[in-house]
């Protein structure tokens, strides 16, 4: 379909005045003009043809305007067409109340300005191609809403798998480490050089279990809404680049994390904030693969303000477009169509952290990378807990 | 933190692969060795410039084994200043002397997290 031409059907049982309608309109390229002379023949064009508006004479012979305009109201199939009703003689408040409440859109009087009516056209056709505009996005709404309900669907499905699957690695990486290294560690001699490898391999196993378990378990949190709890943003950080690894490291990027591990990073949260840092991430991740960037990084780097905590992932690609940015700020999905984006992300993480009394800032440089800023609120200091001190089982000479 | 670069010498795939994990997410880079003569080979291949500032090296591995690999190290003097820790499952005493004698700085029994590693070489590679 042509979204650009507008269909125009003149009705007047005077061919001469249909003429005239029609070369007046004839002027503007975009006007596809039909003509009928009856009521009659005004229906059956509406059948055959893709009508937008109506310019129908009130005074016929048979079917009158009013008449046509009542069917075609009838008709859910038409429910978008505008008619303009016109007359020479039912010029009263009476008439004119009484086609507006046919649902005709306009009533002009004869004999008429041909600007005037010009006009008039010009303000439907807006109407009807912005009608036409939002009946597009709907439909590729539809389209997406429906992709994500099956990716709810198999969301769940897998949460539940996932579930299973969890506790088979905690049972089986518990007994490993809690019983049979435990009992070995006791039975045999620690001299035999044999001995020491069985160790090396189950502690490797044990490793690999709590790895497998861990990664299990971030895949599990983000499918859950927990309530809020006080909560380490470099350990959500830490989840989601765990989850994304895989991928990252398959399209060759690289990326860091920059924090004190001496501070704590604390706020209110929950497994949420690995999804808007998984969001964030893999948008940046699309941005750099798109692109082809050279030597792709993604930097994460984690702050401490005054009241706030400050999250920053940055990329090195080329930047954001001024009015994408736009868009990006006032909320809007900005889909990255056909590209592996479902354009759902960046608003999906806005979103979670104003639940969180949180917000996201965009700024970029054109050719100079993008920072995705998320502010948290920041924990006051007594509620940090003395962390278990990471160097004291290590011993330095 | 400075971007730094680390060679893990450990003949477990899943230990190199935590280890270099868990130092890629502080910003260092990373280069990886199967066992000593793995690492040796590779740390020639370096040029003097292009070096790394830290070694983390398991204890027991085939071919050439952790100690071993310190000794060959301490006694090259393109390699002998770089510091050294000892990621291993050994807890023994006189084990942990024999580190220290060989001039490990630090020695770290497995199993271990994040951010003991990540402490570890912060502290070792600030002195």
């Amino acid at each position: 379909m042509d979204t650009t031409k507008i269909g125009i059907l003149i009705v007047d049982d005077e061919e001469r005045n249909c003429l005239i309608f029609e070369d007046v309109l004839n002027s503007n390229r975009n006007h596809q003009i039909s003509l009928a002379t009856s009521g009659k023949i005004a229906l059956e064009t509406l059948e055959n043809e893709s009508i937008d508006i109506i310019l129908m004479d009130i005074e016929m012979p048979g079917m009158d305007g009013f008449e046509v305009c009542r069917r075609i109201r009838q008709n859910h199939d038409w429910s978008g067409i505008k008619i303009i009703l016109m007359s020479a003689r039912r010029t009263s408040v009476e008439d004119k109340v009484h086609g507006l409440r046919l649902n005709a859109d306009d009533f002009i009087l004869k004999p008429m300005d041909f600007q005037e009516l010009n006009a008039r056209i010009q303000v439907f056709t807006r109407l009807i191609q912005k009608e036409r505009q939002l009946h597009m996005i709907n439909r590729e709404l539809e389209a997406k809403n429906d992709e994500l309900q099956k990716q709810a669907e198999i969301g769940g499905l897998v949460a539940a798998v996932v579930h299973d699957a969890k506790k088979f690695t905690v049972a089986m990486t518990m007994g490993l480490r809690d019983l049979i290294i435990p009992i070995l560690q006791e039975k045999l001699s620690h001299e035999d050089e044999w001995v020491l490898e069985l160790m090396n391999d189950l502690n490797d196993a044990v490793f690999n279990g709590e790895q497998c378990t861990e990664f299990l378990g971030s895949l599990l949190a983000i499918h859950r809404n927990e309530e809020v709890e006080i909560t380490n943003v470099v350990t959500m950080v830490q989840k989601a680049l765990s989850l994304l690894s895989y991928n990252l490291q398959k399209d060759k990027i690289e990326w860091s994390m920059k924090f004190d591990p001496n501070e704590q990073y604390l706020t209110m949260g929950n497994s949420q904030l690995i999804r808007v840092f998984m969001n964030l991430i893999a948008n940046a991740h699309d941005a750099l693969k798109r692109f082809e960037v050279s030597t792709p990084l993604i930097t994460i780097r984690i702050e401490k303000l005054a009241e706030d905590l400050k999250v920053t992932v940055s990329d090195n690609g080329p930047g954001i477009k001024t009015e994408i940015l736009e868009s990006i700020r006032k909320g809007i999905a900005v889909s990255t169509k056909g590209k592996g984006g479902n354009g759902l992300g960046v608003s999906g993480a806005s979103k979670i952290l104003k639940s969180l009394q949180g917000r996201l800032e965009v700024t970029s440089q054109l050719g100079k990378g993008a920072d995705f800023i998320v502010y948290l609120p920041k924990l006051p200091a007594s509620e940090e807990k003395a962390k278990p001190d990471p160097l004291k089982n290590v011993d330095f000479f | 933190m400075e971007k730094k670069k680390i060679i893990i010498v450990d003949d477990s795939t899943s230990i190199r692969v935590k280890i270099s994990k868990a130092l890629k997410m502080v910003g260092h880079e990373i280069v990886e060795a199967e066992n000593g003569v793995d690492a040796l080979n590779k740390l020639s291949a370096m040029h003097e410039d292009q070096l790394v500032d830290l070694v983390v090296t398991d204890v027991n591995m085939p071919e050439m084994g952790g100690f071993q690999l310190i000794m060959r190290l301490k006694a090259d003097p393109k390699f002998k200043r770089l510091p050294i820790v000892v990621l291993t499952s050994e807890t023994e005493a006189n084990r942990k002397e024999q580190g220290k004698a060989a001039g490990v700085k630090a020695w770290i029994v497995k199993p271990t997290d994040d951010e003991t590693i990540q402490a570890v070489v912060a502290k070792v590679l600030s002195e």
